[in-house]
């Protein structure tokens, strides 16, 4: 369901910026911040109210990677293995939590607490391996760390 | 100018251009696949890598600059290289497929490969795959009724969503993911629907679009290729037909950048399938004991010999009226009013169908019965600001509507696009003002923006005092409440319009259907010039009025002079000079007065008085907007003869049918809306007996004792030129580059794109002002009824072709969302719709399209006889709606 | 320690803020910007400064504002880029979480110089904490009129709009960031034209990098000679060099341009991790050619990573030891570049795919003697015939590893396996 509300914020989007296919992205982010996903019941609406055609949006949405099209687990976790990331382990990182959570990569718990993916550089090589839980970083991963995270994030 | 090498072949082009152009010009061959020159340049697919001296990379030759002294090779070893290299990477995912390819003999793909490919692939890996059918090499999606999808095959030019996009404004396909998994799609479940899709298919480089139509028919090497010009409406595209034992298999654009620019609508490229229909008639019917029986040739000529000379003998011969074609060829058309005025002796001749009543006959030429465009479709891109006021354009008339959308987003100050119309057209979405009047009220809404630029000074200052004083005074019956009450729409919106048109540069009116067919044409015609004269863009550059006719040969059955009072050329038939020349040159005399218009054609068959009716290529019972009228009418006649491509519904109510060719079994000429003569050739022999219209009333002249020379129609191309000095320069061998438009009076006359005063005989107009009727209030009948054309439907014969059912199967009722709720009614509920005349069963369609209060039904279906709700006197038409059960 | 610029004040825990940002001299070089230079001065300090690029091209910043056309009748847009993705970058996510202030004040003094009223910040998805940081210190600012009407009483104008990416490496490619920002779908566009000529929605555009736009208050406040006479003669000022892999010591140090890669890994990066050998290493983020060990003194400006065979880049400098098998590190790059391939050009969109998938047979134990070739060919008919940098970044770790390494690749392909652990350095968590 879109709540009125965010039917409000994405109406409020119109005239912010220059020009209205603008706000494509800032939509995607209040459709992914109020039902973790871009679906298809919210690209509608999107269409309906900035009067954007569906196709269009789809078009720009499926070029990207950042948004799930649709249910993921409350806790989206995404491994970064690109290669600093991999050379301090991400891999064992990665087959450690398919381990723990007893999924494999793009898959999401039975409970639909966890989603495991693998993600691309995120920037913090510096501090690898790292992930990212939903949009929180976790960063110089190890067992235990993990092991903390997991139990925390189940308990919530 | 920039002067440069190209392979040592020294060239010069104007600055900013590409390196393609200029070795374009001195025919060096780079090849591409991405480039098209009417699309905005990708540069994606990277074959036209060319070096460039004192470059270090290769530069693409479709956006590289030339620039002064530049030396450019095309055939280097790293252009060769790099060139094989490009072809191998298309290659490793293509499936290779051509022995199965539809676009085999006519692929970029296959033809760049084999000129700069190489003949062996190190490919080993796996090939990309779009649908997993390992039992299948077609991978094949459908995606809209013609369209075919095989993405294995697709090499990212992206030549069809640009295309959808930059030139139709089209948004139901369109490319997603990225990578190499980038693929061109529809929306799951909402098929390719759009009127221009097919062009898709014609510049898809590969395989990977289709059209349904032509698939796995032939290969296209073995097809003869035939010049020709789209039947349906008045744009008259130019066409090829691909013909092989006798059989179309497909009809493609034939670029004449005056007209298509290369794109072509559906209805255009896939209704030529209606020339193979096995209704078609094959030979001559003739009806015994009220049942038309096959006959042949013989027998129907004598049939008609004996009832026409009984007809003129008994009663006189002005007992006989003739209905010409607005599809039949020019030639056709001139042989036929030719035949009715010399050899019968009548002038009783028209061919305007549709209208509830026609207009009077245009003058040569006095401003304001020109009605035709005065502008010309490649002017159309000059436009500042653009009227379309009473069409729905974009059906009626999808190219010209191309140009529109060009002319209205063209980077540097683009036209401002006004519309009026009694309902949304798909225009709306890029119109700067739309004003939506109540069907009826279209002279009042004239009267009211004119009141406007009265009031607040906007007039020009090229009319008189006189004309001023007289518009004031005629206008103060028209106050700006009663006008947005009649109208429907609000006194400031119809100021902002009316200000919006006074201040605007120049001034190009269109009109379509809803006016041409109006009951009130004639003075909403008269009004709009009025609104040309009143703003001061009468006769100025880039300005004018202009009546788009809806058929492919509406202008040029009025060229020809199928009308009552006008000879060939617009010469009145009461012109005694005009008429003795004619007389002279047809070597037979022409009845003095004016012949019966069709309403009078149609009274005087009621009165008794018209007793035989002759109809070529035309079906009143369909189109005439009063269909219990035309059926009783035509009951009346004595004989009535109907000469058709098929058994249409008034050839059902004929004592004798003779069979026809159609467009593509015939050569000659039509003239299209913005009065240019094009030429087409003969693809296809006519099936069995049937024969051109011109041929067959040549046998029944000669016959009848008046021997027709006539071997080609192209003699009578000549012969009209001899006779209708606006055609005095037009000749068939002419028209094979873009064709003439008229006035052309000679052989040296390049033709006329736009009419100028020059061009008029009185070189001046004249404010008149006129008055309208208001439209009666019914609440019995709640709903104003309008109907229309469809893109995919137009004219009465697109309903025979099966590709274009196929896309559009059946007629719809729209009806605006708030009033469906009111009444209870859903998408698809059937609904029987009843007017003081009749009722037709037919399915809702929701739509905003339509305001409360008025509904929209399409013309053109054969199972909806929508003519049957129709009233000839009424100014509007007025429906209930109830929910069947 | 040598002098920081953009990490002066890094480690300052509340530098983020607007107040401890002021306190430490914030927002003076935007007041001297407005209130004593023309835009035209500023362009030229900037040019004489030095300053180039810190994104990877390494253009001169103040000749790339200059190519804006100061008489446009055009809006005009200046777009920072912190669309941070490059692999082994890092630098761009610390300043916007740490200093946030010192990049919006960068903003609004390039704005002024090229005329822009509107500016936009196009920050990566992933970058949610920074987005935070970046929309608190934007509203500080208008709360304190250093952004919105009438900056300082000064008459200039200029709003400042965050605007969130969606994940994808392209959208750091400036033209396509452009097409991202107007909600189309971001493929590479061509050039001509430019964006400073046509750039977003058409207008005259300047896109420049986090740490590029960083720079530029301090260049104002202490002269273009100061910043020159830091570093080397063409490449001036300091860096952020991202240091990551197998290092004791992974993350940012700024240090003077030129500085040789062995002090940034033994001085700052406490060397090797376990005592390795160093094998290789990426001098520029993953969009650089890899440099075998002996290359270990190389300095890090741009001329002289481009003299040892290499780029600069973005300075995100990965290293790898004795133990990683640099088929499989390549190939990982390699996979990413097929993933990120916008695939509007040929070469990268089919090139990718195809050198991928030799790649991963090589690694599996499949590869053929001849795919090195076929390798290197393959690279050379995508090098210099993309659009832009993607594709030819995916050749780079290819062409550099098989001319550095090729010993690597030929056991892989004799020994029909890959010769190291399959997995890198699992053992460390």
């Amino acid at each position: 369901m879109i709540t009125k509300e965010t039917e409000e914020k994405i109406r409020s989007l119109k005239g912010k910026y220059p020009k209205i296919k603008t706000c494509v992205l800032p939509v995607f982010h209040i459709l992914y911040q109020e039902k973790g996903c871009v679906d298809k019941e919210g690209i509608q609406k999107v269409s309906e109210l900035l009067g954007i055609p569906l196709l269009e949006l789809y078009e720009v949405l499926s070029f990207y990677v950042f948004f799930p099209a649709g249910k993921v687990g409350k806790y989206w976790i995404r491994v970064c293995d690109n290669l600093s990331c991999s050379l301090l382990g991400a891999e064992s990182i990665i087959k450690y939590l398919e381990e723990k959570l007893k999924i494999r990569v793009g898959q999401t718990t039975p409970d639909g607490l966890f989603t495991l993916s693998t993600e691309e550089c995120l920037g913090s090589c510096g501090t690898a391996p790292m992930m990212m839980v939903n949009e929180e970083f976790h960063e110089n991963l190890t067992r235990e760390k993990i092991d903390k995270l997991i139990e925390e994030l189940s308990k919530r | 100018m920039i002067s440069l090498t190209i392979d040592n072949k020294p060239v010069e082009v104007e600055e900013g251009k590409t390196i393609l152009q200029a070795a374009k010009k001195v025919g060096v061959d780079i090849p591409t696949f991405c480039w098209h020159e009417k699309l905005k340049i990708l540069g994606g697919c990277r074959i036209c890598l060319v070096e460039v001296e004192k470059v270090q990379k290769l530069m693409i030759a479709c956006n590289t600059p030339v620039s002064q002294g530049m030396v450019v090779w095309t055939n280097t070893p790293k252009v060769v290289k790099a060139r094989k290299g490009i072809v191998e990477f298309l290659l490793i995912n293509h499936p290779l497929d051509c022995p199965t390819c539809d676009k085999g003999g006519e692929c970029d793909l296959q033809e760049i490969t084999f000129k700069f490919g190489t003949d062996r692939s190190r490919f080993v890996e796996e090939k990309r795959r779009y649908i997993i059918d390992q039992s299948s090499t077609f991978d094949d999606l459908k995606i809209g009724p013609q369209m075919i999808r095989n993405q294995n095959r697709c090499i990212y030019c992206l030549k069809c969503i640009r295309f959808l996009r930059e030139i139709a404004g089209e948004y139901d396909m369109g490319a997603f993911m990225r990578g190499w998994r980038s693929e061109i799609n529809i929306l799951p479940s909402i098929p390719i629907s759009n009127v221009y899709s097919g062009n898709t298919v014609e510049i898809c480089p590969v395989g990977a679009l289709t059209a349904k139509s032509w698939r796995y028919l032939i290969r296209p090497w073995t097809a003869s290729k035939v010049k020709s010009i789209c039947p349906f409406c008045g744009d008259g595209c130019n066409l090829t037909l691909w013909a092989r034992q006798n059989k179309l298999f497909r009809g493609t654009s034939r670029r004449n950048d005056k007209v298509d620019v290369g794109f072509i609508c559906d209805k255009g490229r896939w209704g030529y399938d209606l020339v193979g229909h096995p209704e078609r008639i094959k030979s001559p019917w003739i009806k015994k004991n009220g049942k038309l029986v096959e006959s042949n040739w013989e027998e129907a000529y004598s049939l008609l010999i004996s009832k026409l000379i009984e007809i003129k003998e008994k009663y006189s011969p002005r007992a006989l009226a003739g209905f010409g074609s607005e599809k039949a060829t020019n030639e056709d058309n001139y042989i036929f009013q030719k035949f009715f005025r010399t050899i019968l002796g009548s002038n009783n001749l028209d061919f305007r169908a549709g209208a509830k009543k026609v207009l009077p006959s245009p003058a040569l030429f006095e401003y304001p019965q020109v009605y035709t465009m005065t502008n010309s479709i490649e002017g159309i891109e000059k436009a500042k600001t653009i009227l379309v006021f009473g069409s729905d354009l974009n059906s009626e008339h999808p190219i010209i509507s191309l140009r529109i959308r060009k002319s209205v987003l063209r980077e540097e100050n683009g036209a401002s696009l006004l519309l009026a119309n009694p309902k949304k057209i798909k225009f709306s979405s890029i119109a700067e003002k739309e004003l939506i009047y109540k069907s009826g009220s279209e002279g009042f809404l004239i009267n009211g923006l004119l009141k406007v630029i009265l009031d607040e000074r906007l007039i020009s200052s090229k009319l008189s005092e006189n004309e001023i004083e007289e518009l004031r005074q005629n206008l103060e019956k028209y106050s700006l409440s009663k006008v947005s009450e009649l109208t429907g729409i609000d006194e400031e919106k119809i100021k902002d319009f009316a200000r919006k048109i006074a201040t605007s540069e120049s001034l190009m009116i269109f009109c379509g259907k809803w006016i041409s067919e109006n009951l009130q044409a004639e003075a909403i015609i008269k009004g709009l010039n009025n609104l040309l004269l009143a703003v001061g863009k009468w006769g100025e550059k880039n300005s004018g009025f202009n009546l788009l006719w809806e058929n492919n040969n509406s202008q040029g059955a009025l060229d020809m002079g199928i009308l009552p009072d006008r000879l060939p050329g617009f010469v009145p038939v009461e012109d005694e000079v005009g008429r003795e020349r004619l007389e002279k040159i047809w070597n037979s005399s022409i009845p003095k007065e004016r012949g019966l218009n069709y309403n009078e054609i149609l009274l005087g068959i009621n009165a008794e008085k018209v007793k035989g009716l002759y109809i070529m290529g035309q079906d009143p019972m369909e189109s005439f907007p009063d269909r219990e009228y035309i059926e009783t009418t035509l009951k009346k006649l004595d004989f009535l003869v109907v000469q058709d491509i098929f058994l249409s519904e008034t050839a059902k109510a004929a004592n004798l049918v003779l069979p026809a060719a159609s467009f593509a079994e015939k050569e000659g000429t039509f003239t299209n809306v913005e009065r240019r003569v094009q030429k087409l050739c003969r693809a296809l022999v006519p099936p069995g007996e049937a024969k051109a219209d011109w041929e067959i009333i040549c046998e029944l002249s000669t016959l009848m004792g008046h021997k027709q020379h006539y071997t080609s129609a192209f003699q009578i191309t000549e012969e009209i030129a001899q006779v209708s000095p606006i055609y005095g320069g037009i000749k068939a061998d002419r028209l094979d580059d873009c064709g003439i438009q008229w006035p052309c009076l000679n052989l040296n006359d390049q033709g006329t794109a736009e009419l100028m005063p020059e061009n008029f005989l009185n070189k001046t107009s004249q404010l008149v002002p006129v008055d309208f009727d208001e439209a009666p209030a019914d609440h019995y009948y709640p709903f104003i009824l309008i109907t229309g054309s469809l893109a995919h439907h137009s004219g009465r014969l697109t309903n025979k072709s099966a590709n274009l059912c196929g896309i559009v199967p059946e007629g719809f009722c729209q009806i605006n969302p708030l009033d469906a709720g009111k009444s209870n009614l859903k998408n698809g509920d059937e609904v029987l719709v009843e007017s003081s005349k009749g009722k037709i069963k037919i399915k809702v369609k929701l739509d905003e399209c339509v305001n409360p209060g008025t509904v929209f039904v399409p013309i053109n279906f054969e199972h909806i006889k929508v003519n049957s709700l129709l009233d000839k006197d009424t100014l509007i038409d007025r429906v209930k709606l109830s929910k069947e059960r | 320690m040598p002098e920081k610029i953009v990490f002066k004040h890094i480690d300052e825990p509340d530098q983020h803020r607007i107040d401890t940002y002021l306190k430490n001299g914030g927002y003076k070089a935007l007041a001297k910007t407005l209130k004593e230079l023309s835009p035209a001065q500023v362009i030229d300090i900037v040019k004489k400064s030095g300053l180039r690029g810190r994104g990877g091209a390494g253009f001169s910043t103040g000749a790339k504002w200059g190519f804006v056309p100061v008489n446009s009748p055009k809006p005009k847009f200046l777009i920072c880029n912190a669309d941070e993705s490059e692999p082994g970058t890092f630098k761009d996510r610390e300043l916007i979480e740490k200093d946030p202030h010192q990049l919006i004040e960068g903003i609004i003094i390039g704005s002024y110089a090229i005329g822009a009223h509107i500016s936009f910040i196009y920050i990566r998805a992933e970058f949610g904490f920074g987005a935070k940081r970046l929309e608190q210190a934007i509203r500080e600012a208008y709360e304190k009129g250093y952004l919105g009407k009438d900056i300082l009483n000064t008459g200039y104008d200029l709003d400042l709009i965050l605007f969130r990416g969606a994940g994808a490496y392209i959208c750091g490619e400036e033209t396509s960031l452009l097409s991202s920002i107007e909600g189309i779908r971001p493929l590479v566009r061509l050039r001509p034209p430019y964006p400073a000529v046509s750039g977003l929605y058409g207008c005259p555009s300047n896109v420049n990098n986090v740490e590029t736009l960083s720079n530029v208050p301090h260049i104002i406040l202490n002269g273009a000679e100061w910043f020159a006479s830091i570093g080397t003669p063409k490449s001036t000022g300091t860096k952020v060099f991202c240091l990551s892999g197998q290092v004791n010591k992974p993350g940012n140090y700024e240090l003077p341009m030129g500085t040789p890669l062995r002090e940034l890994i033994e001085v700052y990066g406490g060397g090797m991790r376990d005592g390795k050998k160093l094998k290789a290493f990426i001098p520029g983020g993953a969009s650089s050619w890899v440099m075998p060990a002996s290359k270990i003194d190389v300095k890090l400006d741009f001329e002289s990573v481009a003299e040892a065979g290499s780029a600069l880049g973005s300075g995100g400098v990965i290293i790898m030891d004795e133990d990683t098998c640099l088929v499989r590190a390549t190939l990982r790059l390699v996979k990413f570049y097929e993933f990120e391939s916008c695939g509007e050009c040929t070469p990268c969109r089919e090139g990718t795919y195809w050198l991928s998938k030799i790649m991963q047979r090589i690694e599996d134990g499949k590869g053929r003697m001849e795919d090195l070739d076929l390798l290197l060919d393959l690279s050379d008919n995508i090098y210099g015939k993309t659009i832009c940098p993607l594709g030819e970044s995916a050749t780079m770790p290819i062409t550099s590893t098989i001319e550095h390494f090729r010993q690597e690749y030929e056991d892989h392909i004799k020994n029909k396996r890959c010769p190291f652990e399959k997995e890198f350095n699992s053992s460390r968590v």
